[in-house]
């Protein structure tokens, strides 16, 4: 059922703007890649590859980045847990507060100022008109 | 003097613009796993099969239709497959000028479980949904738009979360994105699994959730009648209807096993009217809501209030930072405004890398919902170039519009185009 769903018509587009959109796309990825490649280098010396550098970018700086990341994941995580918890409290609390009451017709006619017989009507018409004013109040409904 | 007190105020601008969507991507991946990993990988069904429910009450599917012609037809035939044993479909035409409405009396014939609610005239979707719930004599509602498709097992995974609690007052599924011939549409593939899914996989940790998707939610309807159902002057009725259940102490969740096949915009047009209206919107909401936000019984939502205002201002530094570099640019004699700024830097390097890591954790969630998602990664490059843009540009454009438009009336609004059929 997914395929059908999924709606990849590629060719509606002109052939040049297919290859332009692909080519930036693969170009966006050799520039990215470029650009990262002191964070692979450590594992392209691994395996004995010598990779153009950007001169843009600080490997030093770039270590002490992801470290201070992994320590703030670090405390993220923990915040994350606690403030869950606490959050789960509270919820449980207003759970055992609550009363579950269904609306009933009476209570949803007098909200929209509409007497509760006729809204029992409306509610069972396979066919309604409502017309409204500008603000939203019901002036007459057709069945 | 004044020039170091610039170069300054830069620095920290910069460092704003590059350290707080760094610090945010981290706590949306590092709260969606936690999401994953307790309720998700644990669940032994899947999408595609049901949970067996204590009880099945009667359920409404409201779908507000304004000059739907062309989709709705397949949105309702799709509906009419639900595989819930007790649901109506109340089809709520808009004032539509197109043949909307004759199909939906066909439709009507069709289906013995259709109803057709037509109003007179438009007067946008938060009215037609409230005529909707008005004309629904069951508790539970279930909105879709007039151009999605529902899955067939949606109904009975959304009214799986109402049972479990009667805090409960609304539940928001999982929309998919249909439409992919052009980049956006791809680059829109990601951007609801990686932004949408997981920042509300996230906030449904942290207890409070931004806003439902308007396209597919579940309601109680006792809930609705607590907060006076939806503000039909609210450019984005499901962000308004959100916030407001939220502060009246009802619990929203995410399901994402409720799955809702959607049309996207695929033209820069559309895309801009698209997100100009959801900043806009935020921004009303956020507003509205300003003065009971710091209360103390409000503490559940500090965290996305908080959220909400960090990103606004995150946006204009950024649009000021641009702007100084455009300026610096043009001026002679301008070294305190660093041209270089902009450039990509170690820092920036490192940010690009938590984006793309991001996509990478939310393709792997989300790829049990669509096979096959992973091809859409190649396409990602472009989200921290033109989206961020788009987004960041939407947002200085869309929040000042929030101040100015007169509230009070019917706020209705285009769909932009539905993408490439």
């Amino acid at each position: 059922m997914m395929n059908n769903l999924i709606i990849e018509n590629t060719s509606k587009q002109g052939l040049w703007r297919r290859i332009s959109q692909g080519g930036i796309t693969l170009f966006l990825w050799a520039t990215w890649l470029y650009l990262i490649a002191p964070l692979l280098l450590p594992v392209a010396n691994a395996v004995g590859i010598q990779l153009p550098l950007s001169d843009t970018v600080n490997v030093e700086t770039i270590v002490i980045l992801l470290s201070t990341v992994l320590i703030v994941i670090a405390v993220l995580i923990i915040w994350s847990e606690l403030w869950a918890r606490y959050n789960t409290f509270l919820h449980r609390r207003e759970k055992i507060n609550t009363t579950f009451l269904k609306i009933g017709i009476a209570a949803l006619a007098k909200h929209f100022n509409v007497h509760p017989s006729e809204l029992a009507i409306w509610q069972q018409t396979q066919l309604l008109i409502i017309h409204t004013s500008d603000h939203g109040v019901i002036r007459r409904v057709n069945v | 003097m004044g020039n170091i007190f610039t170069t300054e105020i830069t620095s920290a601008a910069l460092a704003f613009v590059f350290y707080y969507p760094l610090l945010m991507s981290y706590v949306w991946m590092v709260a969606a796993i936690r999401y994953y990993v307790k309720w998700e990988r644990s669940e032994t069904d899947s999408f595609e099969q049901q949970p067996v429910l204590p009880e099945y009450p009667p359920v409404s599917i409201i779908v507000p239709c304004h000059n739907e012609g062309p989709n709705v037809r397949e949105t309702i035939a799709a509906l009419t497959q639900q595989d819930y044993p007790d649901f109506e479909i109340i089809a709520v035409n808009d004032g539509s000028t197109d043949d909307t409405a004759e199909q939906l009396g066909e439709l009507s014939h069709e289906f013995s479980n259709l109803r057709v609610v037509h109003l007179a005239k438009n007067q946008g979707k938060a009215m037609a949904l409230r005529m909707g719930a008005l004309a629904s004599p069951n508790e539970y509602l279930i909105c879709i738009d007039g151009d999605a498709l529902l899955d067939a097992n949606a109904t009975t995974w959304m009214v799986k979360h109402f049972l479990s609690g009667p805090r409960v007052g609304a539940v928001t599924g999982n929309p998919r994105v249909r439409t992919r011939s052009t980049l956006l549409g791809k680059i829109q593939v990601g951007e609801f699994s990686s932004i949408v899914g997981l920042i509300k996989r996230a906030q449904r940790v942290y207890g409070r959730i931004f806003t439902i998707s308007g396209v597919i939610a579940g309601f109680r309807k006792s809930a609705l009648q607590d907060v006076d159902y939806w503000s039909i002057d609210a450019i984005t009725e499901d962000i308004d209807i959100s916030w407001k259940l939220q502060l009246n102490g009802w619990d929203i969740r995410f399901e994402p096993n409720a799955l809702c096949w959607i049309l996207m915009p695929e033209t820069l047009k559309g895309l801009w009217a698209q997100r100009l209206r959801w900043a806009q919107g935020g921004m009303e909401v956020f507003s509205k809501n300003l003065s009971q936000l710091w209360r103390w019984r409000q503490r559940r939502m500090w965290l996305l209030g908080f959220e909400y205002l960090v990103s606004v201002i995150w946006t204009y530094t950024i649009v000021a930072l641009l702007t100084f570099w455009i300026i610096s640019l043009c001026l002679p004699d301008s070294e305190t405004l660093s041209a270089t700024s902009v450039l990509p830097s170690s820092t920036s390097l490192a940010l690009g890398l938590t984006c793309l890591l991001q996509f990478a954790v939310s393709f792997y969630i989300d790829s049990r919902y669509e096979k096959g998602l992973g091809r859409y990664y190649y396409w990602m490059i472009w989200y921290p170039l033109a989206f961020w843009l788009i987004n960041v540009l939407t947002t200085a454009v869309g929040v000042p519009k929030a101040f100015f438009t007169k509230r009070g009336k019917p706020a209705i609004w285009i769909s932009p185009d539905r993408g490439i059929q």
